[in-house]
Parts: structure tokens; C-alpha cells; sequence
């Protein structure tokens, strides 16, 4: 766990850094594989920065939507960069429907947008992991195994870097896979979608810090699974159809 | 063939499904469920770490003391600008809150601070909640102070409930946080 960075005269969050640092370096991969599917690498950066800035909008309006009270008074505490005055959940779906239309406007074809934005999904996903550790959230069930990290009391399973490992895995396949030649619009998004659900599934059952259901199942396993069925279903549907594009290479 | 294959495609997916599913139900978490809330540590869920510091008045204050009343437990120093910007909203929340059974404790990093300074700020600011002095540091390593301020948000079991690292709070959030500790929102 590293909560701050100290760099210097300078003391800088480290989780937020971490998020700020993937959603640069994603946005960058995006850009460069943009072109893999014939959409324009600014064209991506303009949509990825626009979906931020309408999440941190969207995030701290549907914050203060749901708890109007606290603000009267101090309408001021509107405007503060204090990041606990934001609503993730709000955020992001505010950013999905702006970027949404957004896409519209710019003309992209939308399962190739996703193919394109994969790169930077999979960093983004990486980079929560990894903010996780620094923060000491989502942490692990206890462990005897030798890499397990002392924390909140007990040697634990450092999930949340395993996690990391299973985007890095899926990373390389994903950039590997623009290479190969029985390509199809979205097939690199549900190939990253299938992967990513399926190594949660399988790590987050190490995982103590989330949400429980009845008791005793984690419910971020079940929503996992859930999204790798529909996956797989969306898998097989594309088989029988069995349409094959033809992409283009640079 | 092609039947064959989607038939093998969907027998795989299937299969996949079903090892997912048994994972999710063999790895669940036993049924006396999590240990948290027996263990002292400064984290979300966790017992809230017991401390006990002298105040500036001269006399000592225990945080299990406060047990039964919801508890902000903020850390800061004189020298620390968004610390002192943010006082004003505590002392503020307090006045507010105080009847309510609402108990804010101040701990002063005092092992990089100085009395003379704390307790001329505190004047000067007209706080009226206790304020403990951190001398030797044992808060801050209890509480894994990294960074001032740090704002720890404790309900009426001793249960840390959230954690703010850095500030100065607005005073809407400290309200918000406040009042989920009065109805013991998670």
C-alpha cells in the first residue's frame, strides 16, 4: 500500500495519480492502434478526453443531485476539486452516454470504435487495479502463500495485482490479435470483454474486500459471469453467421 | 461440420460456464463471514485503532470514550494550509451537530508541530472541540498518517466508515458524511 507519493516538496495521491497516468497511456495505445481500424488516431483522443471530462461533469452533478441539502448554504463546495464529491456511478454512465453521442457526431462506425478504444479500456482496467493497491481497497482473503503482503492485520493475497497481471496478459493478446487476418467489427472489444470477466471470475475469489450477496457470494464474480455468458453467446452467434471483414492494413 | 462446430462451440461455452459458476460457489466466503469489524486497523470496515492523548487543557481523552457516539477523528498541524482552511468547517459542522451526539477530535501532529502554535490557532479560530497532542507520533503510525490532514470518519460501533486523505473538506461533504454516520449508513 502507497496511498502518497512523495516527490520532492510534493505529496501527490497516489491511487489518482496512478488513474490519471492509465488514462493517459491507454488513450495513447488507443491512438497508435487506431489505425488498425480505419478511424483517425485525433478522432479517438478527442473522444476519450471529451467521455473524461463529461464523467468528472456528470460525476460530481449526480453527487450533488443526491444530496441537494448538503449544498445549500454552500453552493461554493460545488466547485471543489475535492474528489470524494464525486458519484463514480453517475460519472461514468453520464461519460458512456455523452461518448455515445459523441461518436455519432464524429460519423465512427461504433463496433470498430470499440475495437479501437480496446487498448485503452484494458489499460484503464489495469490502472484501477492497481490504484486498488495503492489505496489499500479491494484487498485479499488471508494467505500462508510466500508472496502474500502483509496488510489490515493478516498476510494477504495482493489481489489486486493479480488482477493487474490477468490486464497485462489480456493486453498482449489484444495487441497481438490486430495481426491476425479472420478479423470482424468488435471482435478485438469481446475478445477483451470474454477475457477480462473470466480472469475476475476466477481472481476475485480471493478477494474480501467486496460486496457480498446472501451472505456469502461475491457479487462482482456473479455480474463477471453474467457478462462473460453474454459474451461467449455473442461468440457463438458470430460463428454461425460466420462473416469474416476484410481489413484493411496500413 | 459447421453443426458440429457450433455444437462444439456451444458444449465449450458451456462448459466454461459451468467451471465459473462452481468457482463462484466453492469460493465463497464461509458463513461466519468477514472478521473485519474485530480487527484494529485504519481502514474502511475495520475497528477504528484505540488512541488515547493528552488535550490541550491538560487532561486525556480516549477514543473508545466516544463509543456509542459517531466520531471525526481529524489529523492535522498548525503549518499544514489546507489543515487550517478547513477548521472553520469543522468547527462549523460541530456547532451543528454537537446535540446530535456528534464528537470531533482534532489530533495534532505535535511531533512536527509546536503547542505554542496549535493552541494560538485554535484561539484564534475559536474551535470549541477537543484537540488531542500527537507528541511522540504513536497516533499518526497508529493511523498510518501519510499526509495532513487526514480525516477519519468513525460510527457509533468504532467502525471506520470512510477515510479522506488531504483537504480542505467542504463543508457540504463534511455534512453528507456526518449525516450517514447519524443514520449509520455503510
Amino acid at each position: 500500500m502507497f496511498p502518497i507519493l512523495n516527490l520532492g516538496p510534493l505529496s501527490i495521491p497516489a491511487p489518482e495519480f496512478i488513474l490519471l497516468l492509465g488514462f493517459w497511456l491507454g488513450s495513447l495505445l488507443s491512438e497508435r492502434s487506431a489505425v488498425h481500424y480505419q478511424i483517425e488516431s485525433n478522432q479517438i483522443g478527442k473522444l476519450i478526453w471529451t467521455c473524461l471530462a463529461a464523467g468528472i461533469i456528470g460525476g460530481r452533478l449526480s453527487y450533488i443531485a443526491s444530496n441537494p441539502g448538503a449544498f445549500w448554504g454552500n453552493l461554493i463546495s460545488i466547485l471543489s476539486i475535492n474528489p470524494n464529491l464525486l458519484d463514480p456511478t453517475g460519472g461514468i454512465l453520464i461519460s458512456i452516454v455523452v461518448g455515445y453521442f459523441y461518436h455519432i457526431k464524429l460519423g465512427l462506425p461504433l463496433l470498430r470504435l470499440l475495437d479501437a478504444i480496446t487498448p485503452f479500456l484494458v489499460v484503464l482496467a489495469g490502472a484501477l487495479s492497481l490504484s486498488s493497491f495503492a489505496s489499500g481497497s479491494g484487498f485479499g482473503t488471508a494467505t500462508t502463500l510466500p508472496w502474500g503482503t502483509y496488510l489490515w492485520g493478516e498476510i494477504r493475497h495482493p489481489v489486486q495485482l493479480y488482477i493487474l497481471l490477468g490486464d497485462i496478459t489480456t493486453l498482449i493478446i489484444i495487441l497481438t490479435i490486430k495481426k491476425l487476418d479472420n478479423y470482424w467489427s468488435g471482435k478485438t472489444f469481446l475478445i477483451f470483454i470474454t477475457l477480462a470477466s473470466g480472469f475476475r471470475i476466477f481472481l476475485m475469489g480471493f478477494q474480501e474486500d467486496t460486496p457480498i450477496i446472501a451472505g456469502t457470494l461475491r457479487l462482482n464474480q456473479i455480474i463477471a459471469w453474467m457478462i462473460l455468458a453474454i459474451s461467449l453467446a455473442l461468440f457463438i452467434r458470430k460463428g454461425v453467421s460466420n462473416k469474416v471483414e476484410v481489413r484493411n492494413e496500413p | 461440420m459447421n453443426s458440429y462446430r457450433f455444437l462444439q462451440k456451444q458444449f465449450l461455452a458451456i462448459l466454461i460456464l459451468l467451471v465459473g459458476a462452481g468457482w463462484i460457489w466453492f469460493s465463497r466466503i464461509p458463513s461466519q463471514g468477514q472478521n473485519a469489524a474485530s480487527i484494529a486497523v485504519p481502514q474502511k470496515g475495520f475497528l477504528a485503532p484505540g488512541l488515547t492523548l493528552s488535550t490541550l487543557e491538560g487532561t486525556d481523552l480516549s477514543l473508545l470514550d466516544l463509543r456509542g457516539s459517531p466520531v471525526i477523528l481529524n489529523f492535522w498541524a498548525s503549518w499544514c494550509p489546507p489543515c487550517r482552511a478547513e477548521m472553520p468547517a469543522f468547527q462549523q459542522v460541530y456547532q451543528e451537530y454537537e446535540s446530535k451526539g456528534l464528537a470531533i477530535a482534532a489530533v495534532n501532529a505535535t511531533s512536527q508541530d509546536s503547542i505554542h502554535d496549535a493552541a494560538a490557532f485554535v484561539s484564534n479560530t475559536n474551535l470549541t472541540f477537543p484537540i488531542l497532542l500527537d507528541e511522540t507520533g504513536s497516533a499518526g503510525i497508529l493511523y498510518n498518517i501519510h499526509s495532513l490532514p487526514t480525516t477519519v470518519f468513525i460510527n457509533k460501533q468504532g467502525i471506520i466508515q470512510k477515510i479522506i486523505i488531504g483537504g480542505p473538506i467542504p463543508t457540504a461533504l463534511l455534512r453528507i458524511q456526518v449525516d450517514k454516520l447519524m443514520q449509520d449508513e455503510p
